[in-house]
C-alpha cells in the first residue's frame, strides 16, 4: 500500500487478493472491507527495485543479456541459446520452475520482440507465443498492450479502438495527426515491423563458459573443481581466439537466489590455467555457498591478443612473464593498492618529487629517474617534524644543539644552506621558502633539517 | 671427498669440477654443496665487496646470493636500510637490472619515513627497478617475501620491520636456496636478536667525520666458517662500491676502534 488521495491505497496485489475482487489503486479501508482477513504491508519501492537487480542478476544463468523493464519486468534477450536448455518451451519451464521455487509469482512469456514478449506476459495469456499463429494472437490484445499511458487508452477506447487489431487496421496518417508517434511507434515494435534495442544491465562478455550442476554444491572443494574446469575451458577458448585473459569474472548462482562474484586482473594477459586457477584459489573462500550453488559461469570480461607461446626462443620472455605473474600473485592478496614502484614526481618540492604510483604492468616502466646533482635523503618523514634548535651561548646563528623527539642530539657538523623555492602555481601565495641543512650529530647519524621562518623542521634521513 | 658420486647433470658441471681440482679444496667444496643442493642452485653468485679483509671474513669470499642476510640498526639511523640498498643495487647491477623487492610492514618504518627515490639513486638501486610492497602484518609480509624469493628473475628482496624467527627464516633461505636470489631482512631497530636461520648477521651504524655514507659494519655471524669482525665502510656513490675509510685501510685486519 502506498499513501495516495483519501488515504492508504493499494499499490500491488498477490494473485489470491486479486481473485477476492481488490485492484490496484483501491483505497485500504475498502479492500479491508471486502476481505477481512487481508494482510498488508507498506511500499518499498527502493526494496523492491533492489530486488529486482539481485533477481536480473540471478537470470544471469540463463542469457548474459538482461535488462531491467520497468519496476516489475525483466527481459531477457534468449536468441540462440534455447538449445542449450533443451528448446524455448523447456527453458520457460526452467526458469518458472526456478522462480516458483523462490516464491515469486511471475508471467513469463517467449516472443520474437520484446514489445511482443511484454504485451504477451501482461495482456496475453503468457508462455511461448506460437510462431505459426503468425500476428493473430497478437492483433487480439486489449489496446493496452501497446505500452501506452493509460489517458491515451481511454481515449482511444472512446472511439471505439478497444484491440491492437483495431489499431492496426486504421490509416497510419490520421492516428498520427490525433494521437502522435507513439500508438504508431509501439505498433511496429509489437508486430515486429521495427527493432527495440535491449540495453543489459552488465555488458554481455564475448568468451564465457558455464557449468550447471545436478545437485548444488557446497564445499569448497566442489567448487575448486568446477574452477578448474571453467578456468581450463576458457584458457583453451582463448587459446583457439589467440588472445589472453586480463580480466575476468566469476559468478556463482546460488539456490536462494543470489549471485556470488569474484573478480580477477591479470598484469600481464595471460591464458596459463594453473596460474589463474592459483590467483583465484586464494579467493574461493570469499564465496559464500549459502544452501548450495547451481551454476557458475566464468566470464573473459577483457582479453587482449596475445601469440602462441614460443618455447625457447626468447628467454627475456620467461622473465617478463615470472615478474608478471608474481605481481598477479602480490597484488590479488594484497590489493593494488599495496603493490607499488616509486615514480619521479616531476617537481623540485621535496614532498612532490616522488610519488608512488601502482606497480608496472610488464616490463621496464619510461620512469625519468635522474642522478640528482644534490644530495637527497634515503628516508624522508611522512611530514616535517618541529624540532628545537640550541644555539650557542651568546651567538645567534651557531647551532650547538638540537632536540629531535625528546632526545638532544649535540651538533657535529653542517652544511648548508640550500634554498628551495615553494611553487607558487600549486602551493598558493601562503608557502614559503625552505633552507635545508644537512646536519650530522655526535653519533654520526646525518639528518636532512629545514628552517622555514623562524622554525627548524626536520624533514629525512640519510644513511 | 667423493666427487664422482656427486649428480652431475651437465657438462659444464664437469668442467667446474675439473677446473677446481687444479686449484682450490675449498671453491671445490663450495662447488660440491652448490650441485648437491640440485639445479637451480649451482653456481651461486658470490658479490664481494671489494675490500680484502672484509671480503676474506666471509666463507665464500663475499656475500652469497640464494642466501638469507640479515642487517640490524638502529633507531632514527638509515645505515642499515643504506647498507642494504647498496648491496641490493649491486646485485641487481651484476643481474642485468632485474627488479628488486622491498617488502616493509606499514607502521613499521614510519618512525624513519618511507623510502625516497631521489635518495635512494645514489645507492646504485634505480627506483624504477624497485618494487615497494606494503604488508599489514608480519605473516603477510614473509609470505610476500617467500613468493618474492621463488621467482629466480629477481636480483633481491628485501623485508624491512619483521624479525622473523627460526622457522620463518628457514623459509626464507630455503625459497632463496631454491631460486638464488638474495634476501634481507632489516629487523626492527631495538629489538633483540632473535634465533634465526639467516646466513649473515650484520649491524650497521652510522660514523661521524665524514662527507660520504660511512657506516661501521659489524659482522656478528657468518656461517660456515666465517670470522666476525667490524670494519668502517664508506660508499662511494660516484662508483657505486664499498671502500674501507681511509685512517684504517693500512690496517685492515685490527677492529675498528670503538667510539
Amino acid at each position: 500500500m502506498t499513501a495516495g488521495p483519501g488515504g492508504l491505497r493499494l499499490a500491488a496485489l498477490d494473485p489470491l487478493a486479486a481473485a477476492g475482487g481488490l485492484g490496484i489503486g483501491m483505497p485500504l479501508a475498502e479492500a479491508r472491507a471486502l476481505l477481512p482477513g487481508l494482510s498488508s504491508a507498506p511500499a518499498d519501492p527502493t526494496g523492491d527495485a533492489e530486488g529486482l537487480a539481485a533477481l536480473a542478476d540471478w537470470c544471469g544463468r540463463f542469457s548474459p543479456w538482461i535488462a531491467v523493464d520497468g519496476a516489475d519486468g525483466l527481459i531477457l534477450d534468449v536468441s540462440g541459446l534455447a538449445h542449450l536448455f533443451g528448446g524455448e518451451a523447456a527453458l520457460l519451464q526452467e526458469i518458472g520452475r526456478h522462480l516458483a521455487r523462490l516464491g515469486l509469482h511471475h508471467r513469463l512469456a517467449l516472443a520474437g520482440s520484446p514489445a511482443a514478449a511484454w504485451a504477451w506476459a501482461r495482456h496475453g495469456d503468457g508462455g511461448r507465443l506460437d510462431p505459426s499463429a503468425g500476428l493473430a494472437p497478437l492483433l487480439a490484445l486489449p489496446a493496452a498492450a501497446l505500452r501506452l499511458p493509460a489517458e491515451m487508452v481511454a481515449d482511444l477506447a472512446r472511439l471505439g479502438l478497444r484491440r491492437v487489431g483495431d489499431l492496426a487496421r486504421l490509416p497510419r496518417a490520421p492516428l498520427t495527426r490525433r494521437f502522435g508517434l507513439q500508438p504508431g511507434q509501439r505498433l511496429d515494435l509489437l508486430l515486429g515491423e521495427a527493432m527495440e534495442p535491449i540495453s543489459p544491465r552488465h555488458p554481455p562478455a564475448e568468451r564465457r563458459c558455464r557449468i550447471a550442476f545436478a545437485e548444488p554444491i557446497g564445499r569448497a572443494e566442489d567448487l575448486d573443481v568446477a574452477l578448474e574446469r571453467l578456468i581450463a575451458e576458457l584458457c583453451r577458448l582463448m587459446e583457439r581466439s589467440g588472445l589472453g585473459l586480463s580480466r575476468l569474472e566469476l559468478v556463482c548462482y546460488r539456490v536462494d537466489g543470489a549471485t556470488q562474484r569474484l573478480a580477477l586482473g591479470l598484469a600481464q594477459p595471460s591464458r596459463e590455467a594453473g596460474h589463474i586457477h592459483r590467483l583465484f584459489a586464494a579467493h574461493v573462500e570469499c564465496i559464500d555457498p549459502g544452501f548450495g550453488i547451481e551454476a557458475m559461469i566464468l566470464e573473459a570480461v577483457e582479453s587482449n591478443p596475445l601469440p602462441p607461446a614460443q618455447a625457447g626462443l626468447a628467454p627475456d620472455a620467461g622473465a617478463t612473464r615470472d615478474l608478471a605473474q608474481l605481481l598477479d600473485r602480490l597484488v590479488n592478496r594484497l590489493s593494488p593498492a599495496r603493490v607499488l614502484r616509486l615514480l619521479p614526481g616531476d617537481s623540485h618540492w621535496p614532498e612532490r618529487a616522488m610519488r608512488l604510483g601502482p606497480a608496472p604492468h610488464s616490463g621496464r616502466q619510461p620512469g625519468a629517474w635522474e642522478e640528482e646533482e644534490r644530495l637527497r635523503p634515503l628516508c624522508l618523514l611522512p611530514a616535517p617534524e618541529p624540532i628545537e634548535m640550541e644555539m650557542a651561548d651568546g651567538e645567534e646563528e651557531s647551532p650547538r644543539a638540537f632536540r629531535w623527539r625528546r632526545v638532544r642530539r649535540l651538533l657535529g657538523g653542517s652544511e648548508g644552506p640550500e634554498r628551495i623555492e615553494p611553487e607558487w602555481w600549486r602551493q598558493g601565495a601562503g608557502a614559503r621558502a625552505r633552507d635545508y641543512y644537512r646536519i650530522e650529530d655526535v653519533t654520526g647519524r646525518r639528518y636532512w633539517i629545514y628552517r622555514e621562518g623562524a622554525r627548524w623542521y626536520l624533514h629525512g634521513l640519510f644513511a | 671427498m667423493n666427487i664422482i658420486d656427486c649428480p652431475i647433470q651437465t657438462m659444464s658441471q664437469i668442467f667446474v669440477i675439473e677446473d677446481c681440482k687444479k686449484t682450490d679444496i675449498s671453491i671445490l667444496k663450495t662447488r660440491t654443496r652448490a650441485i648437491e643442493a640440485g639445479p637451480a642452485a649451482t653456481r651461486p653468485q658470490i658479490l664481494s665487496f671489494g675490500i680484502a679483509p672484509l671480503d676474506a671474513a666471509l666463507p665464500d669470499g663475499g656475500l652469497g646470493a640464494g642466501l638469507l642476510h640479515e642487517v640490524s640498526g638502529a633507531a632514527g639511523d638509515a645505515a642499515a636500510r643504506g647498507f642494504v640498498a647498496a648491496l641490493a643495487g649491486r646485485f641487481a647491477g651484476a643481474r642485468g637490472e632485474a627488479p628488486v623487492l622491498w617488502c616493509r610492514l606499514r607502521g613499521a618504518g614510519q618512525e624513519d619515513g618511507a623510502l625516497y627515490g631521489p635518495g635512494l639513486v645514489r645507492f646504485g638501486l634505480r627506483p624504477d627497478r624497485l618494487l615497494l610492497v606494503l604488508a599489514e602484518r608480519p605473516a603477510e609480509l614473509l609470505w610476500a617475501m617467500e613468493e618474492g624469493l621463488r621467482c629466480r628473475h629477481l636480483a633481491a628482496v628485501i623485508g624491512e620491520g619483521v624479525a622473523s624467527g627460526l622457522s620463518a627464516s628457514r623459509r626464507l633461505q630455503l625459497a632463496a636456496g631454491t631460486s638464488g636470489v638474495a634476501a634481507f631482512l632489516l629487523p626492527p631497530p631495538g629489538g633483540r636478536a632473535s634465533a634465526s636461520a639467516a646466513a649473515t648477521r650484520w649491524h650497521v651504524v652510522a660514523m661521524p667525520g665524514r662527507a660520504v655514507p660511512c657506516w661501521r659494519v659489524e659482522l656478528r655471524r657468518a656461517r660456515g666458517g666465517g670470522r666476525p669482525g667490524d670494519w668502517i665502510v664508506e660508499w662511494e656513490d660516484a662508483a657505486f662500491r664499498f671502500r674501507l675509510a681511509a685512517p684504517l685501510a693500512d690496517r685492515s685486519l685490527v677492529p675498528a676502534a670503538s667510539r
